[in-house]
């Protein structure tokens, strides 16, 4: 239902790491066009989107890409423009995929394919910040969840020439479901949510490596994390605004600079997440979920 | 369960590199504009639409509109001038969204018929010979099929060197499915798992604004690929088509962008019939735009 803890917040650590090895990538960029590929593959213990537990059993792989188009770039205003096409997908060996005939948990058939999410951004960077806005499409083929139809705009803030080595790299988030009529949305609620999200992703980069440390909230500015206080027969839902605080820390390591074949990356991650009432419901009454992952990333 | 419509598989990987190589324009050396991507990774990319959707002259859908977005990453990894020309390692997604009977007219009135995803190593020899191998696996998000895996080999010759515009690139493809039970994991639903042998050339003209290619080919059973009440049967298909290709001018650090359109005709055999309704022939007309970076 979501891209990834760790593999959204490598995009910074993966931009850091190109930044330091920039003087090598002159010389020998092996694709000085204006089409970028970003790659990731991450397998993980957990699966939480926005606080909302997926699937915590055995292990959960997550493959994705992404093409960016630069449409435009400039040394003043409007910096640049581009245009971002993306598939991220959820492959789960346990409850939600290859043992859901025996856990019960979507088409119950043992599909390992979970979620495929497309994604489409436009995204729009200035001297203060980026902005940018994405529509996705969540969709499960084992039939996990219904469709969630979404647009998320996204501002981050550039603190980095301000605070340097004390940057925050401030974000936050508001995403609104649509077209959301017979519970396509990521709470399975009677009506569409409003997701809001607070951020901020501090860290070190050094020549081997680079370490971030991810803080965020979910908050609901609407219906995001409505919970059914009544019966199935006579349902009422709640809405609660607190959904989660996650703190992350991960660790990035590059493989040998950059290649013909782009620059490749290795990561893990630790993240722990402490849950609202909608959430804890959802993760069966427990208010607290630590999630591991690591993986290899590469951008082109 | 087809890993890559007709016209992508004649335009947007050999095509839209023959566009890339011929049917530009070329002005002087001096005003080349520099290539946006001389490193080792390859993208190619094309959205199709269509009225009908045959997998090997095995009828999927024929109704509404169908459309097929597919994406392709490339490795090179090693280029010579030995017997060994080159090496590479494709992986790739071929999808097909369907707006009638198979999709968002079906029991799920879900679009997405079908999403397959391969890996293909292939080896290029001197003399214009390459040989391919393909593991597949095509699923079918909404359930319109159970899932097919499929291991494929082809081999091919680029006789252009020899035989200049008559050139005919002739092909052939053997494939063999995989982790088959009595109905499940097989193109045509059988009892067995099919064998495949496809034969074809794919002659074709390269003009300054356009390019045509005609490709021929027969499908054929080498041993339970077109079953029908437990009877194979060997002859599966004919096809002939035309496409046309027409390179888009974008600037060349976004990469060779095409349009292209083709009409097909096929033939069918005795069960790729009866899975026709008893419909012998099939037309099928398609038009995209492709991409290669």
């Amino acid at each position: 239902m979501s891209r990834r803890p760790v593999s959204a917040l490598l995009l910074t650590a993966c931009g850091l790491l190109l930044l330091m090895s920039a003087p090598a990538y002159a010389q020998n960029d092996p694709n000085p066009g204006n089409l970028t590929l970003i790659g990731n593959i991450d397998l993980t213990n957990a699966y939480m989107f926005r606080g909302i537990r997926q699937d915590d059993t055995r292990v959960i792989a997550q493959p994705s890409a992404e093409i960016d188009i630069a449409l435009q770039s400039a040394n003043s205003g409007l910096r640049s423009t581009s245009l971002n096409f993306g598939s991220w997908n959820s492959l789960h060996t346990g409850d939600a995929g290859l043992e859901s005939s025996s856990s019960g948990l979507g088409c119950a058939c043992d599909k390992l394919w979970y979620e495929s999410d497309f994604y489409a951004t436009l995204a729009l960077a200035f001297k203060a910040g980026s902005l940018g806005v994405t529509y996705t499409a969540y969709t499960s083929p084992n039939a996990g969840f219904n469709n969630v139809k979404e647009v998320m705009f996204k501002f981050g803030g550039d603190d980095s020439a301000a605070l340097k080595k004390a940057a925050l790299h401030p974000w936050v988030i508001a995403a609104f479901e649509f077209d959301t009529a017979n519970g396509h949305q990521a709470d399975g609620g009677s009506k569409a949510g409003k997701y809001l999200e607070l951020g901020v992703a501090p860290g070190y980069s050094a020549a081997k490596g680079s370490v971030t440390v991810p803080v965020k909230v979910g908050l609901s500015m609407g219906n995001y994390y409505e919970l059914n206080e009544g019966t199935a027969a006579r349902p009422d839902f709640v809405d609660h605004a607190f959904g989660y605080l996650s703190i992350a820390g991960i660790v990035t390591v590059p493989l040998k600079g950059t290649t013909p074949y782009g620059a490749w990356n290795l990561h893990a991650g630790v993240e722990y997440q402490h849950l609202g009432t909608t959430t804890e419901a959802f993760n069966n009454g427990k208010p607290n979920k630590g999630i591991v992952s690591a993986g290899i990333g590469f951008t082109y | 369960m087809l890993s890559k419509s007709l016209v992508s598989k004649y335009v947007c990987l050999p095509l839209v590199t023959a566009a890339f190589s011929f049917l530009l324009p070329r002005p002087a050396v001096a005003q080349t504009p520099p290539d946006p991507n001389p490193g080792s990774l390859t993208v190619t990319s094309s959205v199709d639409l269509t009225n009908v959707y045959m997998f090997r002259g095995i009828r999927q859908d024929d109704t509404k509109v169908m459309i097929w977005p597919a994406a392709d990453i490339g490795l090179s990894l090693y280029s010579g001038d030995g017997a060994l020309k080159s090496a590479a390692l494709d992986f790739g997604s071929w999808n097909s969204l369907h707006t009638g009977n198979a999709g968002l007219k079906s029991a799920s009135k879900k679009l997405w018929y079908e999403s397959d995803f391969y890996t293909s190593f292939s080896l290029g020899f001197a003399g214009g010979v390459s040989l391919g191998t393909t593991y597949t696996a095509y699923t079918s998000p909404n359930a319109g099929f159970t899932n097919v895996k499929e291991v494929m080999f082809k081999l091919g010759v680029d006789d252009s060197a020899k035989l200049g515009k008559a050139a005919l690139k002739p092909y052939g493809i053997a494939a063999f499915e995989m982790d088959t039970a009595p109905g499940v994991g097989q193109a045509d639903g059988g009892l067995k798992a099919g064998r495949y042998l496809e034969l074809g050339v794919g002659p074709g003209w390269s003009g300054s604004k356009a390019s045509l290619t005609f490709p021929v080919k027969v499908g054929l059973s080498m041993g339970n690929y077109y079953e029908l009440d437990g009877v194979d049967n060997k002859f599966g298909y004919f096809s002939a088509s035309g496409i046309v290709a027409v390179p888009l001018k974008v600037p060349a650090s976004y990469g060779a962008w095409n349009v292209h359109g083709g009409v097909e005709f096929q033939q069918l055999g005795k069960t790729t019939k009866a899975f026709n309704n008893g419909d012998a022939q099939k037309v099928i007309v398609s038009g995209g735009i492709g991409l290669a970076y």
